[in-house]
């Protein structure tokens, strides 16, 4: 009766293998064969005994439904709900601790902002800005460096931690990033006559430029970090050939290739205050681009029902 | 008068025939599935699917816990043993068919037990 364990095995066969599924085709040979068995005791030829046994059976690719269903369920589960088990307590003062940093500086700078209106001799407005900027840079770069270690050595259901020395790098690059951006517009504001933006962009070079290559090294030289489950899923969910992954790559390059240009551009054209919006267009841009190959995907590899 | 059996009905009450018949001892599908066709004298012949997806149903409200057998060539057989909570469930559903029969009969027949 071998061939009933392959007749199983072909009726699942567009079904990820899990031990759900493994268990209950067991299961379901075992059925098959006990009522071959039965139907060859009633005087059947063992071919149509076979034929008779496995002729209803269609519908159980419905049932392999359900099984992959609930085991997808159970891993984005594991991997979404469950993270209070990786939280400590000193990391999650740690998050606390940045978060009140940073909405402290929310808060003190919009409080710089706001009150400068009630100084007569500081009201001009050029000297507006300073203040809001001034405190961001006392604080923001802080919280998000803590912020970045934070994320980065916090160990997920799907993602192994990253080594703290590498977050340490991680955490400079963003600190000195983030200080850099502030500056410009500090230095913009604060300093007067036509120099002044030419000076502000001039602060760029000290801080970010350099912040950009660390992280872009960091970056580069980056290891998977993804759990042996997480990467077979990944493998076997999301793009599951390599041309399909390469076109995506190239297509998310492209978008904020065009979005980091439009951005610069728009910058000189209409003015940096307002040219950040170009990138707000890249997001849903790219998740759009992610929904449409995931969907081309679904129906190339929808399994067949019978 | 050719009599039809009411699938869909019956469809509903798998799960209560199914915890009856673990109810004389543990079994296995191909077992639980003859038994149906036998006690029915061959009226009733459960599909697989349904079948299957009772087991599972059952099993996920701990209504009954499975094991594997032990045979030794072939395919091994799953069995299914009935719980203590599946015991109450099925007392529970025996008592809400009676009641349920009382008022179809009430509903369908000529006269009017309840009284107007």
């Amino acid at each position: 009766m071998q061939n009933t364990k392959s007749y199983v095995d072909s009726l699942f066969s567009a079904y990820e293998e899990t031990k759900d599924l493994a268990d209950f085709k067991e299961e379901l040979t075992g059925y098959l064969n006990d009522k071959i068995a039965d139907l060859v005791r009633k005087g059947l030829e063992e071919d149509e005994a076979f034929k008779k046994a496995t002729s209803e059976l269609g519908g159980v690719s419905a049932l392999a439904d359900e099984i992959s269903l609930k085991k997808k369920q159970e891993v984005i589960g594991e991997a979404f709900m469950d993270v209070k088990h990786f939280m400590k307590p000193p990391r999650i003062i740690a998050y606390i601790v940045c978060g009140l940093l940073l909405s402290f500086s929310a808060i003190s700078s919009a409080m710089a902002f706001l009150g400068n209106d009630t100084v007569p001799e500081l009201a001009g407005k050029n000297q507006d800005f300073t203040g809001l900027f001034g405190v961001l840079l006392g604080f923001v770069p802080l919280a998000l460096a803590g912020f970045t270690w934070l994320g980065l050595t916090q160990e997920l259901p799907a993602l192994y931690p990253m080594s703290k020395k590498r977050a340490v790098w991680y955490s400079i690059g963003t600190f000195v990033l983030s200080f850099g951006v502030i500056l410009v517009p500090l230095t913009y504001f604060s300093a007067s006559g036509e120099e002044r933006a030419i000076s502000a962009i001039a602060t760029l070079i000290p801080f970010v430029l350099p912040a950009i290559g660390l992280l872009a090294f960091l970056v580069l030289t980056e290891k998977d970090r993804l759990k042996p489950w997480a990467r077979r899923r990944q493998e076997a969910e999301l793009f599951i050939d390599p041309v399909t992954s390469a076109r995506f790559g190239l297509f998310v390059g492209a978008i904020w290739m065009s979005a980091i240009a439009l951005g610069i551009l728009s910058g000189f054209i209409i003015g940096f205050k307002f040219s950040w919006i170009a990138f707000l267009f890249a997001i849903p841009a790219q998740l759009c681009l992610q929904g449409v190959m995931m969907k081309n995907r679904k129906q190339e590899h929808q399994p067949v029902k019978s | 008068m050719e009599h039809q059996l009411a699938s869909d009905l019956l469809r509903g009450h798998t799960d209560t025939i199914i915890l009856r018949l673990l109810l004389d001892g543990d079994s296995y599908g191909f077992e639980i599935y003859s038994k149906i066709l036998e006690r029915t004298g061959e009226q009733h012949e459960i599909k697989e699917p349904t079948l299957y997806s009772s087991f599972k149903r059952l099993e996920a409200a701990g209504c009954v816990a499975s094991y594997w057998g032990d045979e030794t060539q072939g395919a091994r057989r799953k069995y299914y043993r009935i719980t203590d909570a599946g015991r109450r469930v099925f007392e529970k559903n025996v008592e809400d068919w009676n009641f349920t029969k009382r008022i179809m009969d009430t509903l369908l027949g000529t006269e009017y037990i309840g009284g107007i």
